[in-house]
């Protein structure tokens, strides 16, 4: 019953409220308002007490990771519809790990801050290296060799070992069979790209395998579609602490430049089409920047250290 | 064409009698499990005692009992796929986690609950009230999680509230 005669516009009105206060930098006239809009009406006060009696609830449930556990749950029950509905060869395949590690309960145990590069050797002694801003979970026994990316990028030069090796990440899962290659997530979807030896790349959604080989990449989005990538990394330099850039373009320098720094690097569309060449030091991306300035017809304003602006220089 | 009346006790017994092999034939076949397809069926009768005064007129009883036993069987999965992936979870703990069957019971039963309610919202807007309510995140680090604005954020807790606040209130976790 209770709820049901309170006006919807004060319900939505409480809804704001609630999502306003909930963040992270309330002002005092942020409180005194919400305040006056408590005492304006008797429905406002009956709207924001069920939004406290909702709140209250939620505050109780004892379990973190919920949604996690509950998108597991989602798939988990997808898959058995489908394998009900046809084939079914389409038997959940190694999904516990998976689940775990989706439940946030994988902790990463390698990862690079903002601007790192890190290079790791592995418990089989294979060779990862962590491009800028990349977070990885390592879970070797004696079975098999798993690893999850979170976040970033990763390069591996596999070792022998007889133990199956894969890699997770949020679209699928990349097998190398004993290779060098590298593994990136950005917009929301993983990009792989293979130097020596074969890589097997399966989706998550759907049934999408392909084997790569020497030279070849792709990429695999959340619906599981693959689409073939022509050429190798955005930066097959950065292993080696280097932006390479060989006639390419400011506009996707930039971008590359930008997941080394803090804050925020933007450029006007009007320079994002010159092109340039060089191979540049990573570790030190302000120098990167006036080496820019030296080369094109471009003016880097620095409004603050955070917040870098590239522009055409005026004539 | 014939209306029943429903629910009388006699004439859900008269729908038993008529229709109970072919729902837990219908039951079994879907789920695979004759224990369970006896259950469901059982519950599906039982489920028509309890719509309490509502006289409901139905035409075509199989396809009634039929959305019914499919709303159970489906209500079934769900609950199981959270048990499974909520002893998953467990499992995945760095340090083995001793939980009671009663605890467990009433977790993968709340997690349950906080499914149905929040079932018709987009997967991100649970996302972000989940994190936000239950494993307490600060809007700025659902923002980066999700990657969104934190103006977004916001805007997908609005929702989400509004959507608990228009829900019956017995349907809360």
């Amino acid at each position: 019953m209770s709820g049901m005669d309170i006006p919807e516009p004060a319900l939505e009105q409480a809804a704001r409220w609630f999502a306003l206060l909930g963040g992270d930098h309330v002002t005092e006239q942020q409180k005194r308002r919400w305040l006056q809009w408590l005492d304006a009406n008797v429905d406002h006060r009956r709207a924001w007490e069920k939004v406290e009696h909702v709140d209250q609830a939620f505050r109780a449930v004892p379990v973190k990771s919920a949604d996690s556990i509950l998108s597991a749950a989602e798939r988990r029950r997808r898959r058995f519809l489908q394998g009900l509905g046809g084939a079914l060869l389409l038997a959940p395949v190694a999904i516990p790990g998976w689940l775990a590690w989706q439940a946030g309960l994988g902790r990463s145990d390698l990862s690079t801050a903002r601007g790192e590069i890190g290079e790791f050797t592995l418990p089989d002694g294979g060779r990862l290296w962590l491009n800028t801003d990349s977070a990885v979970a390592v879970r070797f026994d004696d079975r098999q060799r798993r690893l999850r990316l979170f976040r970033g990028e990763l390069y591996l030069r596999t070792a022998h070992d007889p133990r199956p090796l894969w890699i997770d990440t949020p679209e699928g899962r990349v097998s190398p069979l004993g290779t060098a290659f590298g593994v990136r997530l950005a917009d929301r979807r993983t990009w792989v790209s293979v130097d020596q030896g074969r890589v097997r790349v399966q989706a998550r959604q759907g049934d999408a395998d392909a084997t790569l080989g020497p030279g070849e990449g792709t990429r695999l989005d959340g619906n599981g579609h693959l689409s073939p990538l022509p050429g190798a990394l955005s930066n097959p330099g950065w292993r080696q602490g280097r932006l390479l850039a060989d006639g390419r373009r400011l506009g996707d320098l930039l971008d590359e430049l930008g997941r080394y720094r803090h804050g925020w690097l933007r450029y006007d569309p009007a320079v994002a089409d010159l092109r340039l060449t060089g191979a540049f030091p990573l570790a030190d991306t302000d120098r990167i920047l006036d080496l820019l300035e030296a080369s094109l017809p471009v003016t880097v304003t620095r409004v603050t250290p955070w917040w870098v602006t590239v522009t055409p220089r005026p004539h | 064409m014939t209306f029943q009346a429903l629910p009388s006790a006699s004439s859900v017994e008269a729908l038993y009698l008529q229709h109970h092999r072919w729902l837990h034939a219908v039951l079994y076949r879907r789920s695979g499990c004759s224990e369970l397809a006896a259950d469901l069926a059982h519950d599906t009768f039982t489920r028509l005692l309890h719509r309490g005064d509502n006289v409901v007129a139905i035409r075509e009883p199989r396809a009634f009992l039929g959305r019914i036993a499919n709303g159970l069987l489906a209500n079934h999965w769900r609950r199981k796929a959270i048990e499974q992936a909520y002893q998953e979870t467990l499992l995945a703990q760095p340090e083995p986690v001793a939980i009671s069957p009663e605890t467990r019971y009433l977790i993968v039963e709340t997690l349950y609950r906080v499914d149905r309610l929040l079932a018709d919202l987009k997967p991100k807007v649970r996302k972000a009230f989940l994190l936000s309510r239950l494993d307490g995140l600060r809007y700025v680090e659902i923002a980066r999680r999700l990657q969104v604005s934190e103006r977004t954020v916001r805007n997908y807790m609005e929702q989400a509230m509004f959507h608990c606040l228009k829900a019956a209130p017995d349907l809360l976790p």
